[in-house]
């Protein structure tokens, strides 16, 4: 499986590369927002300013990584290569992991920039460990985006309305991990503006953990199934 | 590959029912009926991709190497090599050097600098720039790298010019008498001549194998 998982890791990722529209656009989507969130509400209040950094982070996050997620197939879709993927003798946990993973850099990718433009036109300035803190706790809110958006990527393959349906099953399902990120990144970059925020940032650390578990098992679990015969 | 009763139905129309058929090593059968008859869809359920509504199919998986009429199964984006080298190492956990590659491309006529190209100019074309014709022909050359015992080809030389039927017709040989399988559907009876095959038609919801060739 491990042999399948890395080949198919690095195919996806050629392809990926290969196409620049579908590897620039989440980001540059990412930075749009930003940039029109800077515009429309200038540089905010300095006891805001923790908030609306996280807020701005999480926003171009979330948003960006749902477009990049909803066509997560769509390389393998394109020649009907998906259906040779399922016709060949492949642990489906593999291909799953290996979208993963090549979802999760697109994810970073995303991250990194988001983060430096966001402090910036927040006028903020994170201390070194509050941002090791605040970006260990942002992987883990990609990671569960990442297998719950493939999960879900997977199950709408066959849907006539998949464009529809991805955002409506996408959203509230990602909202504990959602509500996770912003309440415990405020907790790590503003611990003043929260009681007790060390045990509320390690809550909310918690509920992130057992989100992740829930979507990684879902996903490799039923991966097979939604892919497998018509 | 041991087809036993093999039927299907779409909501309110029923394609075919108690499909029999054994497929032994060496062997050729020629899919054959009417347009709408449910060739596409036998091979399908063949391939594991779709479930029959009776019947049962019974083939080791990863022995069988499938082709669709209408695509061919690469990554767009991606260059000859790329493709190639990718399904060659899923499917058999062995890889391949530029040098196979390369003679591969020329025994298909796909030799082009931009096609074939290695070093600086690999992936310079990719697939999705590739004719109807030559993405067809890199399709059967995959067939002849991959090495599966059992081919199950959906209009195989569709789009093809003479030279690559006669190539395909030259690697079916090989495949065949290498104890090499094949199932084909063909509405273009050139890939028969001079082979010995079977035929099973659909027409009518499903027509016992005959001798033919």
């Amino acid at each position: 499986m491990m042999n399948n998982f890395l080949l198919i890791f690095r195919q996806t990722l050629r392809a990926e590369f290969a196409d620049r529209e579908r590897l620039l656009s989440p980001l540059l989507f990412a930075l749009v927002i930003l940039v029109m969130l800077a515009f429309t509400f200038g540089e905010p209040p300095a006891e805001n300013r923790p908030a609306a950094f996280v807020a701005q982070v999480f926003l171009s996050l979330v948003l960006a990584t749902q477009t990049a997620l909803a066509r997560a197939f769509d390389p393998e879709q394109q020649d009907r290569a998906f259906d040779l993927l399922r016709a060949s003798p492949v642990d489906p946990a593999a291909i799953f992991m290996a979208k993963l993973l090549v979802v999760l850099l697109q994810g970073v990718s995303i991250l990194v920039p988001a983060t430096v433009v966001s402090a910036l036109f927040c006028g903020l300035e994170v201390p070194g460990a509050a941002l090791v803190k605040f970006s260990g706790l942002s992987l883990l809110t990609i990671t569960g985006l990442g297998s719950l958006g493939v999960t879900l990527a997977a199950m709408t393959l066959k849907a006539h309305a998949r464009t529809v349906l991805f955002p409506l099953l996408y959203f509230p399902l990602a909202t504990p991990l959602l509500l996770a990120g912003t309440q415990g990144g405020i907790a790590i970059i503003s611990p003043e503006s929260v009681p007790v925020a060390g045990a509320m940032a390690g809550s909310w650390v918690v509920v992130s953990l057992a989100a992740n578990t829930i979507f990684l098992t879902l996903g490799i679990l039923l991966f097979g199934e939604l892919v497998k015969s018509d | 590959m041991r087809i036993r009763g093999a039927g299907f139905a779409w909501p309110g129309r029923s394609l075919f029912k108690g499909i029999d058929l054994n497929l032994a090593a060496g062997e050729l059968v020629h899919l054959r009926g009417a347009n709408g008859t449910g060739k596409s869809t036998f091979m399908r359920i063949c391939a594991g991709l779709l479930e029959p509504a009776s019947g049962t199919i019974d083939c080791t998986p990863g022995i069988f190497e499938y082709l669709p009429a209408e695509n061919n199964g690469f990554h767009l984006k991606l260059g000859a090599a790329d493709n190639l080298r990718f399904w060659r190492t899923l499917r058999t956990g062995k890889t391949c050097t530029d040098a196979e590659i390369l003679a591969l491309l020329r025994r298909w006529s796909l030799a082009h600098p931009l096609v074939a190209g290695t070093g600086a100019f690999r992936g310079v074309l990719p697939v999705a720039k590739f004719s109807t014709g030559m993405k067809r022909r890199l399709a059967l050359a995959r067939l002849e790298l991959d090495g599966a015992r059992l081919w199950l080809l959906d209009e195989p030389v569709s789009g093809l010019d003479e030279e690559a039927v006669a190539t395909f017709k030259d690697a079916l040989e090989k495949h065949l008498s290498s104890g090499g399988a094949a199932l084909v559907i063909s509405h273009d009876t050139r890939v028969f001549t001079g082979l010995q095959y079977r035929t099973l038609d659909l027409t009518g919801g499903g027509q016992p194998a005959r001798r033919g060739g």
